[in-house]
């Protein structure tokens, strides 16, 4: 089916993100705003106005009524869902890279990018259920290296976090203690996207060194390597196929110098155990920066460094094609 | 020269370095640059010089080489003393003299070259107390300690003392020359490899190299199995590229050292050719011999730009001959570069030497060629041959005649000639005027001569372009001529169809060039010579044209940027297009030495997309390989093939016979390929499984966590959205199924019962009563007795006739058709079915008003329309049942894993 392409941006998209039951979507990009989408049609529930720099990341409340998000005007805003209003504002001085909430959201892990003499860290911010009540204060810091930390993932049971970083490298932190626990080399360069399993046993990411890797969430271990001939900049899993999607491409810098195919602007399928690519969906002409699945696996949506987003619905052949 | 250094060599054994005390004594812990490159904490503890020397290194591979004395001045260049030189001969002196002596030898040894800073040692025998009479002087390039040797090798300090200097490395190697002769133990030299064993692969397959990033890496082409497989790879094989040798029987790798050569199953190596800083080797066509060539940096800013060449043999690494000289003594013609330089192709191999035959090798100079013969490569005749203002030379491919150009000067015209080596018969020559430039096209087997000349016209404004065409297989070598229709059109190519009389020219300006395929036989006489045009391609994207070395098959590349790679392969015997394909930004096309195949590359000029295809010669892609920093393919030349040409006769004859042998073991092998394939996959599958079910434990106390933190928030369907998804699209589809199949049957069972109804009752219109059985007349006259159905009853009506005929002679064939189809649920009867019913729809419309508008006694139209009823009703079923979708019974079969992969990709 031809795919809504939601116009919302005016500049490059820097995550998608579906809520849990998969009919709403939140974009966010470098022009500063957030969008929500309804997912059935692909109008535009509203924006979130109030970002001052671009915005990085965004995570959704597992009943959909509270968004956390973080951008590079170092602001972490809490809003609510329904009404689009904002309700805590947290200010830091380093750019925010990347929230989550805890399971049950009681709290969110916040990162921040090394800025000035400061290294890279991750904060813990207690979230309160009523707004009123919330409060600035961290409750556990951790601090790493010098490195961008472009993902953090709550896990085992919200005793650990994992943290994909500028280095390439995957650490895993105790969050009551505040240490690294384990670091793996798993990428070359840069890790951009790290999006879990549903079942949280492995995670898989998504490196500007033109492969993405499936990790055991466990050991660090990596399982499967995704090779692509581009950067990748965002890689997600398929909730009900052993299906992934690599989205990226040629480096926006040098676009200006090959046409949109030699850039390779595609969602690439592979198969996650054999590792063979099966097919492609083309349509941006820019490199895609963010890729993600619904969670019933009946569609996808990718945001692109042109600015749009293009919101899919698989066709029923990909439901009933063995294609392997 | 060896005697003399030997001479010295005996002279100063007591200096010659050794295991060497002094050396180690003079150095200070905390000091002593010796050398360049000195390693941290030399001199080690007890050391011993032969170590250092003469590291563990490349033996011959079993070859005994002439140069092994060389390669071991080599490496011991290597060692860091090339800089050294050791001076004999000086007066040994007391303590008090020491130290004048010392300075007015540093004056003397500076002379020639800088000494470095503590870089000369004048060592102390300590048990006398007196100076040992040797000096070591370290200077700061090997140059000039080699200049220094030359300087002060003999001179006289005074009456008594003469000075004998000698290279510290070269010392040390004459020291090391035992007294005694030692008959060297004769080696046993392994046996060689068969270096053609990768012919005889029983299923004909052919190899070819790829090199990308640090990897060279030699396949087979395995079409069968849609890969290439493994034959033997190694990282960081060559320091610039690789060459198969012309018949494929070796590969050759380039290194700052000279070029080695591998072959064999085990691709060891078989003989290497020492050439420093080596940046070119070509072969003669029958590997016997080849050359390596380098540029040679000018030593200082006047000196000019020099080149080595080194003819060798192949088989036993002997050098033959060397040309060296100043690049622009020979930079003539077609040889010189823009810039001024030596082209490093300006030395030529003759082509295709019969076994047996000398081999030749021509490069220009200044009004004439110069023309060397196997073995011993002196000229032919001891002279060159004189061809004044000569501009370019090409080689036959198939024998030793040369074809030359000379260009046009003053009154004398220019020239084309062509010459029989060894002989130097002239075979035949053209004279031409007002040529602007020439182009020299040789058919692969020798046969042809094709000269593209381009001609100034009158206004000397603009050029014309046409062919001179030698032919050399008949007597007195005739000469054709072509024009092209429009002469002033740009020619790009001219390429000759290998083992065929025909050649095909790219030609045109602009973007979309034209391809014109001619032939040397004449159009009307059959076998007679001549030029026939044949045929003529327009408006096409293609940069080159690419003749199969089988010849008949053509392959247009568009290998230009904005050409992205389009391929079209054609058949030249009958003009057909087999197909058309794309490689994306390829910028190379080789056929295969078979013609079987064809590949296509993008190298590292671009920087994504590296990879090759291999498509088949009639344009079907076979598999792709992606491969980043791709910068070499090379097929795997064959050697001309030993098989009589009454054999080759005999097996094209009988080619059906083994085709079908072929294909049956290529079918089995691809079955095979398929299973292996599954079962990797199988197994694949089956570890991930098992690696889930390690995690299926950790899985659920994560998710009773999850259910503990969310309490009463928690919703269903977290984890049951696959078995859901199933579900639905099962039932969906088995629906449908058993709602139209009832409707396919109903429709076929409509066509069935037509048929008896034509036959019997509606014919009865057309046809003379006669025909049918009584009771078959009996039954039909009652019907109209009772219904008075105003149709059927005579006389009929001419409009309702022509709507029997049709029924009988058009529709009564495909109701048999139509209800095969509709049981047997085939898609192809979806046009039919919609016309067959379409019409009768329409047919309808006249019976029914008709049967509307008549009025009889005992005439009964609700009855009769009833009868008439389902002829408006079926075929309107018909229409609902397959006009809405393409494939109205079933999708086209995609279980297939194999298309599958091949199908998305």
């Amino acid at each position: 089916m031809r795919p809504f392409i939601l116009q919302g941006h005016s500049r490059p998209l820097n995550q998608v993100k579906y809520n849990r039951e998969g009919d709403l979507l939140v974009t966010c990009g470098k022009d500063k705003t957030v969008n929500l989408w309804w997912t059935e049609d692909g109008q535009r529930a509203g924006t979130f106005n109030g970002h001052t720099g671009a915005v990085w990341t965004s995570d959704i409340s597992y009943d959909s009524t509270r968004l956390i998000t973080g951008g590079a005007d170092s602001a972490v805003i809490l809003w609510d869902m329904n009404t689009g209003e904002e309700q805590h504002h947290f200010r830091f001085q380093e750019p925010c890279r990347a929230v989550k909430f805890s399971v049950g959201e009681a709290f969110a892990a916040v990162s921040s990018d090394p800025f000035m003499q400061a290294v890279s860290a991750v904060r813990i911010l207690p979230i309160a259920a009523d707004p009123a009540e919330q409060g600035e204060e961290a409750v556990q810091t951790l601090r790493g290296p010098r490195g961008r930390i472009a993902r953090v993932e709550w896990t085992d049971q919200n005793r650990t976090l994992i943290t994909a970083s500028e280095d390439g490298f995957v650490r895993r932190w105790d969050v009551e203690t505040g240490k690294e626990l384990a670091a793996e080399h798993v990428h070359e360069k840069n890790i951009q996207d790290l999006q879990m399993s549903v079942d949280g046993t492995h995670f898989i990411t998504a490196s500007v060194d033109c492969s993405s890797k499936l990790v055991d969430t466990q050991t660090l271990a990596v399982l499967k390597t995704y090779q692509s001939n581009v950067p990748v900049n965002s890689a997600a899993l398929s909730p009900v196929y052993d299906h992934v999607i690599l989205g990226g491409g040629q480096d926006a810098s040098q676009v200006t110098t090959t046409s949109s195919r030699a850039g390779r602007f595609e969602s690439r399928f592979f198969h996650k155990v054999f590792q063979e690519e099966f097919g492609n969906v083309r349509g941006h002409f820019g490199p895609i920066n963010a890729v993600s699945f619904s969670p019933d696996g009946t569609g996808f949506a990718s945001g692109g460094e042109e600015g749009y987003v293009r919101l899919h619905k698989f066709d029923a052949d990909y439901f009933t094609t063995k294609f392997f | 020269g060896s005697h003399d250094l030997a001479e010295t060599g005996h002279q100063r054994r007591q200096c010659a370095p050794g295991p060497h005390p002094a050396m180690s004594l003079a150095l200070k812990p905390d000091e002593e640059k010796m050398f360049e490159g000195q390693p941290q904490g030399f001199p080690f503890g007890d050391f011993d010089l032969e170590d250092v020397m003469l590291p563990e290194g490349d033996d011959n591979f079993g070859f005994p080489s002439e140069e092994e004395e060389e390669e071991e001045e080599d490496a011991q260049t290597e060692s860091g003393f090339a800089n050294v030189l050791v001076v004999d001969g000086v007066p040994k002196v007391s303590q008090e003299k020491y130290q004048k002596l010392t300075s007015i030898l540093t004056k003397i040894l500076s002379g020639p070259g800088h000494i470095r800073e503590n870089g000369l040692w004048h060592p102390v025998d300590e048990a006398t107390g007196l100076s040992k009479g040797c000096v070591f002087v370290e200077y700061e390039t090997p140059d000039q300690a080699r200049a220094a040797q030359a300087a002060l090798h003999g001179y006289a300090l005074d009456k008594a003392h003469k000075f004998s200097a000698t290279l510290y490395d070269e010392a040390e190697r004459l020291a090391a020359v035992p007294d005694e002769y030692v008959a060297p133990e004769p080696r046993d030299a392994p046996p060689p490899e068969n270096q053609w064993s990768w012919l005889s692969d029983r299923r004909g397959r052919d190899q070819f190299v790829a090199r990308f990033g640090d990897e060279t890496e030699i396949y087979w082409n395995d079409v069968a199995k849609q890969q290439p497989e493994d034959v033997y790879k190694r990282s960081t094989w060559t320091e610039l590229f690789v060459l198969w040798t012309p018949r494929g029987s070796a590969l050759a790798t380039l290194h700052r050292q000279g070029v080695a050569l591998w072959g064999g199953d085990s691709f060891g190596r078989l003989m290497r050719f020492s050439h420093q800083l080596v940046q070119r080797v070509a072969f003669s066509a029958d590997e016997r011999y080849a050359y390596t060539f380098s540029e040679v940096p000018p030593a200082g800013p006047r000196d000019p730009l020099r080149f080595l060449l080194i003819v060798w043999d192949v088989r036993s690494g002997r050098k033959l001959r060397v040309f060296e000289g100043p690049q622009a003594e020979f930079a003539v013609g077609a040889a010189a570069r823009p810039d001024g330089g030596l082209a490093w192709d300006a030395f030529r191999w003759s082509g295709g030497a019969a076994p047996g035959a000398p081999s030749f090798l021509a490069h220009l100079k200044k009004g004439g060629v110069a023309v060397y013969e196997s073995p011993d490569f002196g000229l032919v005749d001891r002279k060159s041959v004189k061809l004044d203002s000569v501009q370019s030379i090409e080689w036959s491919p198939a024998e030793p005649v040369l074809a030359a150009y000379q260009v046009e000067e003053g009154n004398m015209p220019a020239r084309i000639m062509l010459m029989r080596f060894p002989k130097k018969e002239e075979l035949r020559a053209k004279n031409l005027h007002s040529v602007a430039g020439v182009q020299l096209s040789w058919h692969p087997q020798g046969d042809f001569l094709a000269v593209a000349v381009e001609k100034w016209t009158k206004s000397h404004k603009s050029t014309n372009t046409h062919f001179e065409l030698f032919s050399l297989r008949e007597r007195d070598t005739p000469i054709d001529m072509l024009e092209l229709p429009n002469k002033a059109e740009k020619i790009h190519e001219l390429v000759w169809e290998p083992r065929g009389v025909r050649f095909a020219i790219l030609h045109g300006d602009g973007s979309r060039l034209s391809v014109s395929i001619y032939s040397m036989r004449d159009g009307k006489l059959p076998g007679a010579r001549g030029v026939a045009h044949l045929h003529t391609l327009v408006n096409k994207q293609a940069s080159s044209l690419h003749w199969s070395p089988a010849g008949r098959f053509l392959v247009l590349a568009g290998t230009k940027q904005t050409q992205n790679g389009l391929m079209e392969f054609w058949d030249t015997e009958d003009m057909s297009l087999l197909s058309a394909g794309e490689h994306y930004m390829a910028t190379e096309v080789q056929w295969d030495p078979t013609g079987r195949y064809l590949t296509t590359v993008v190298n590292a000029q671009n920087s994504t997309d590296n990879g090759y295809y291999i498509w088949s010669f009639a344009g079907q892609l076979l598999y792709k390989v992606e491969r980043n920093r791709f910068y070499q393919f090379q097929w795997r030349p064959r050697p001309p093939t030993l098989l009589l040409a009454e054999k080759q006769k005999a097996i094209l004859k009988n080619l059906k016979h083994y085709s079908k042998k072929y294909d049956e073991e290529d079918e089995a092998i691809l079955m095979q390929a398929d299973t292996e394939f599954l079962a990797a996959r199988e197994k694949q599958m089956e570890e991930w499984r098992e690696w889930q079910a390690t995690k299926a434990e950790w899985a659920a106390e994560q998710a009773e966590a999850k259910k503990a933190l969310l309490g009463d928030r928690l919703r269903d369907g977290d984890f049951t959205v696959q078995l859901a998804e199933v579900t639905v699209v099962l039932e969906v589809k088995e629906e449908a199924i058993t709602m139209s199949r009832v409707v396919e049957i109903a429709i076929a069972f409509f066509f069935i019962s037509h048929i008896p109804i034509t036959i019997f009752v509606d014919s009865q219109a057309v046809f003379s009563g006669e025909l049918y059985h009584a009771k078959i007349r009996e039954t039909t006259e009652w019907y109209l007795r009772t219904y008075g159905d105003p149709l059927m009853t005579p006389p009929y009506k001419p409009w309702f006739l022509s709507l029997v005929y049709s029924e009988v002679f058009l529709q009564l064939p495909f109701f048999f058709v139509g209800a095969y189809a509709f049981l047997a649920r085939r898609n192809w009867v979806r046009i039919p079915a919609l016309m067959y019913a379409s019409f009768v729809t329409a047919t309808m419309l006249p019976i029914f008003f008709e049967l509307w508008f008549h009025k009889a006694p005992g005439y009964k139209p609700a009855m009769v329309s009833a009868f008439y009823a389902p002829y408006l009703l079926f075929p309107l079923l018909i229409i609902a049942r397959t006009a809405f979708s393409a494939y109205p019974f079933k999708q086209p079969a995609l279980s297939d894993a194999w298309n599958n992969k091949q199908k998305w990709v």
